[in-house]
């Protein structure tokens, strides 16, 4: 604690403020000051980063802001291409390039509900596979949550899993194994075609320390 | 009144310690509740990330009245089922962790531990990697106990989480 005149206290210790324990007379300026410094409390801890349109054959998202997990999803997501894959890559550059090479690795159960259900693995690819599956014009919907994507020292993992409107789900987990700041989500299509309606939106879920 | 995911705690390991208790963050206040975490370890093995219920008086639930049942989606070779009923932990749902940057990331929900006239159940997904292995994790569990549940353990059967690790519990509105 310190002495100031600050948060309605004059010549006293200031209390210290912190998210869940603020205390004392706020004005204006001093919510400001305390939600930049993320010492105010206000909850709604799923905050969405941008919401867009798929109508392209790419959607990244290139403003990841500063969160352990971010959590995406797709609705009525549509390709223009049958027994198409949606997939996913990440950027280590603010999305001017997305990572290739071999170092997605992934694990994923499908299943449906005219047909078997199966695996799809792999121990070294280009991108995050099997998110979703799905022929032209039929809506896909699901969600992607990642870790530490902004964690130098660790691997990007994910978690995800899909209805299909045929029906069919994928659900896994994949991991990109390089250590490093990954700052861009890149939504695409197997067949590298575009989408052609639905939405994807990015969001974060904030933690305080 | 601001709705949806609201934060409630944070837990970061200080590296001297298997075991992870975070109290009293289930109350009335929310029917569920989602828990994000990543666990690296001090250790390869023994590598396993269990769980426990903690109720009301700050004990660790360690009656034999858990089930679970999850599916191991390794990224090479066949995939594995794990279930159980009866035991006294949920065992290795939550992934198997390593060294960083190694280790396991996930979520799970769980739903209505606050109540004392309802069981306690928890729907899982993961991925982890453990010596240059990767898989994919999705299960279920349920504590069969009308115990008013205010928290949730974590452990490794020996070794120590990282301070690199992290446990968050947010209420849903």
């Amino acid at each position: 604690m310190s002495k100031s005149n600050k948060y309605g206290y004059s010549g006293v210790d200031i209390p210290t403020q912190a998210f869940q324990a603020n205390v004392g007379k706020f004005d204006p300026a001093e919510i400001n000051e305390l939600v930049q410094e993320d010492k105010w409390t206000q909850y709604g801890q799923l905050e969405l980063i941008e919401t867009q349109t798929a109508n392209s054959s790419a959607v990244d998202f290139d403003s990841l802001g500063s969160y352990n997990v971010h959590f995406l999803t797709y609705t009525n997501l549509t390709t223009g291409t049958n027994s198409d894959y949606t997939q996913i890559r990440l950027s280590n550059d603010g999305g001017t390039s997305f990572e290739g090479g071999t170092a997605y690795q992934r694990g994923v159960q499908y299943g449906g509900t005219n047909a078997g259900f199966g695996a799809t693995q792999s121990t070294g690819t280009d991108r995050f596979r099997s998110l979703a599956f799905a022929n032209a014009g039929t809506p896909m919907n699901g969600y992607v949550y990642f870790y530490n994507l902004g964690d130098s020292t660790k691997y990007s993992f994910i978690t995800h899993q899909s209805a299909i409107g045929t029906t069919y789900m994928y659900y896994g987990g994949q991991i990109y194994t390089v250590s490093e700041t990954n700052n861009a989500i890149r939504v695409l299509n197997n067949s590298g075609g575009s989408f052609t309606d639905g939405s994807i939106s990015l969001y974060g879920i904030k933690a305080y320390s | 009144m601001a709705t949806n995911l609201q934060f409630i705690k944070n837990l970061t390991p200080t590296g001297s310690s298997s075991s992870l208790s975070i109290t009293d963050v289930f109350s009335a206040q929310y029917d569920v509740y989602v828990v994000t975490y990543t666990i690296t370890t001090d250790s390869g093995s023994p590598k396993d990330v269990h769980l426990r219920l903690i109720n009301s008086s700050d004990t660790i639930v360690t009656n034999a009245n858990y089930d679970y049942a999850y599916q191991q989606m390794n990224n090479a070779g066949s995939f594995t089922e794990t279930r159980a009923t009866g035991q006294d932990k949920i065992t290795g749902m939550l992934g198997a962790t390593d060294f960083p940057p190694e280790g396991t990331a996930g979520k799970f929900e769980i739903y209505n531990p606050f109540s004392s006239s309802s069981y306690t159940f928890i729907s899982q997904q993961a991925s982890n990697r453990h010596n240059g292995a990767e898989a994919g994790w999705k299960g279920i569990a349920v504590l069969k106990e009308t115990t008013s549940i205010t928290g949730l353990n974590m452990f490794l059967s020996s070794t120590n989480p990282t301070n690199e690790s992290y446990i968050n519990v947010y209420g849903v509105k």
